[in-house]
């Protein structure tokens, strides 16, 4: 027998094996990082609205042109010319231009009679953690808030497990009932044919036709200007709502964003902003020169946290007497970002190779007593960590170890956060009436990372 | 006999060799570069104060303090006694020192990296 006989098999499990080695070599194998069994238990959902111009293309058109998007919403006058086109992703709202009747008709695949009055034409569906609502403005401008539709559309939000609540009508009331039922229900867009309304407490990125509405508290997006604008895209990951305006050759060119969490009208509760979002800030870089002082009885391992209340002198950049006149002054969310965020950056940071900390400063009044507060909240926008002192007193930290911090100290890596909520109720004894200082320290975990971002608000709310 | 004696000296001698230099207290620490920056990781239980750090024999600075955690300082800090900085761009690390006077009041602690 033959040595190639012989050893036949030892020669194929021996080339086999380096085969299967041999796709190592040609694998990028993961160096950092790890595996992560749990599922992803974001909640999203993205659809379309498409808007009636003069130079619309048809829908069929339209879907094919964004096919990541599976649901589009629109006037009902958008399919008249589509006769041949499968209609069952578009959810139209009434637009007076067909009869009731024949609406029935056409949109056999809508929910019929929900109200118990007016067929197809007034409806909800659910889509992920969203409530659309489809409303008929012809009907609403004349009634009142005891209305049919409106004693309907209560009954829908209060039965409603979802997050979002969005309506659709062609014709919005100007009448204030409307508008206090939509804040009782915390609705959170109204959209018409033209405009987009949103509730101001929760935008977080205003478009560029951006304004106030008529009613308090509400801004509007009104497009009508614009006829460059063919479609809308809703684009929401938890709390966080982004609305991109899509050009006729489906480009994107303007955007807003919510953020749920910001919800602030209770009618039992009022709310006030101390410091709101995108403030103007006192701002340095880290360096040696800028003065921190341990405050006598501070554990600077932080295994023992300090819980007497301390001072520090007035050469300190957290002290409120601290002299920041050579600082620069610049409008959150300050600076620079390697990835897609839902926030643009006003006040662009450079990169440092002399320290990984940019220090924050910000005055600010409160006219009330501190002790009247009910809750005090930070809504903090950052990566990676940050330390904030109120008055000169740490009143909050993220992303960072306990103890002390200097310039060069990193910050533990880190997600983008935006507008996070943290309670901070606990330090309101650190308020006083008058004159304070909120003073942020932001670290980057690594000296070369490529993002870095800060903005807050400081919120507090009181019991009426 | 020559020849065990002389195996059992030899043997000594490598143990000898494994063990810590002096009685020194070792911090717990981890080294990390980038082409500007030095990193170092405290990982002790406490804070370093009046680091001195010393890369490649000659190149010192002194911290004040090295709190837990990660700490970035960039390579421009490093002076050698003739007052030049140390540069990255000509020069390789080749070995990181760290020394941390009385850390517990009497003794220093070292890490040499």
């Amino acid at each position: 027998m033959s040595v190639q006989n012989k050893y036949k098999l030892s020669f194929s499990i021996t080339f086999v094996v380096i085969v299967l080695l041999s796709s190592f070599w040609m694998t990028s194998i993961p160096s950092s990082g790890f595996l992560n069994f749990e599922e992803n238990q974001s909640i999203q959902f993205e659809f379309g609205y498409i808007r009636p111009s003069n130079e619309s293309k048809n829908l069929e058109e339209i879907f094919e042109s964004i096919k990541d998007v599976t649901y589009f919403a629109g006037a009902d006058r958008l399919s008249n010319n589509d006769n041949g086109t499968n209609l069952s992703n578009f959810y139209p709202f009434f637009d007076d231009l067909s009869t009731e009747l024949s609406f029935n008709e056409k949109y056999t695949y809508l929910p019929y009679d929900m109200t118990g009055k007016y067929g197809r034409s007034v409806y909800a569906i659910d889509y992920a953690n969203a409530k659309m609502l489809f409303l008929r403005g012809d009907e609403l401008i004349s009634q009142n808030a005891a209305s049919y539709q409106i004693e309907w559309l209560k009954s829908m939000i209060e039965t409603s497990d979802q997050l979002y609540h969005i309506i659709f009508i062609n014709e919005v009331p100007q009448s204030p009932w409307f508008w206090d039922v939509m804040d009782e229900l915390q609705i959170n867009l109204v959209i018409t044919e033209n405009e987009l309304y949103s509730p101001s407490s929760l935008v977080v990125q205003e478009p560029s036709d951006w304004a106030s509405a008529f009613v308090d508290h509400w801004d509007v997006w009104n497009f009508s200007s614009n006829s460059n604008i063919q479609t809308l895209l809703f684009d929401a990951v938890d709390v966080e709502l982004t609305v991109t305006a899509l050009d006729l050759s489906g480009e994107a060119f303007d955007q807003m964003s919510q953020n749920l969490s910001l919800f602030q009208y209770d009618e039992f509760v009022q709310t006030n902003t101390m410091i709101p979002i995108q403030s103007l800030w006192r701002y340095h870089q880290g360096s040696d020169q800028i003065r921190s002082t341990i405050p006598e009885g501070y554990d600077i391992t932080g295994e023992n946290p300090i819980t007497e209340r301390y001072q520090i002198p007035s050469d300190d950049w957290r002290s409120q007497d601290y002299d920041d006149s050579n600082w620069n002054v610049g409008k959150g969310p300050f600076g620079h970002m390697n990835q897609k965020i839902p926030l643009s950056i006003n006040q662009k940071l450079p990169k440092l190779n002399d320290s990984v900390t940019y220090y924050f400063r910000k005055t600010f009044d409160l006219l009330e007593d501190p002790l009247q507060i009910d809750h005090l909240f930070l809504y903090m926008t950052f990566e990676d960590g940050y330390v904030v002192y109120l008055n000169g007193e740490e009143i909050s930290r993220d992303g960072m170890k306990v103890g002390l911090t200097t310039h060069n100290t990193l910050a533990q890596p880190n997600e983008t956060y935006i507008y996070e909520e943290k309670e901070i109720t606990n330090h309101r004894d650190k308020l006083v009436v008058g004159k304070n200082t909120l003073t942020v320290e932001v670290h980057r975990s690594h000296p070369k990372s490529s993002n870095f971002i800060f903005d807050l608000s400081l919120i507090y709310e009181k019991n009426k | 006999m020559k020849m065990k004696i002389c195996m059992m000296m030899l043997c000594i001698m490598m143990l000898q060799g494994c063990g810590n230099q002096s009685s020194q207290y070792q911090l717990i620490a981890s080294i990390q570069f980038t082409n500007q920056h030095l990193m170092i990781d405290n990982g002790d239980s406490f804070v370093w104060e009046n680091s001195l750090i010393t890369i490649n024999d000659e190149y010192t600075y002194e911290m004040e303090y090295i709190p837990r955690g990660k700490t970035s300082i960039p390579y421009q800090m490093f002076y050698n006694e003739k007052g030049e900085v140390y540069q990255p761009s000509i020069l390789k690390v080749r070995n990181v020192d760290i020394n941390v006077p009385k850390f517990d009041g009497k003794n220093d602690a070292v890490f040499t990296w």
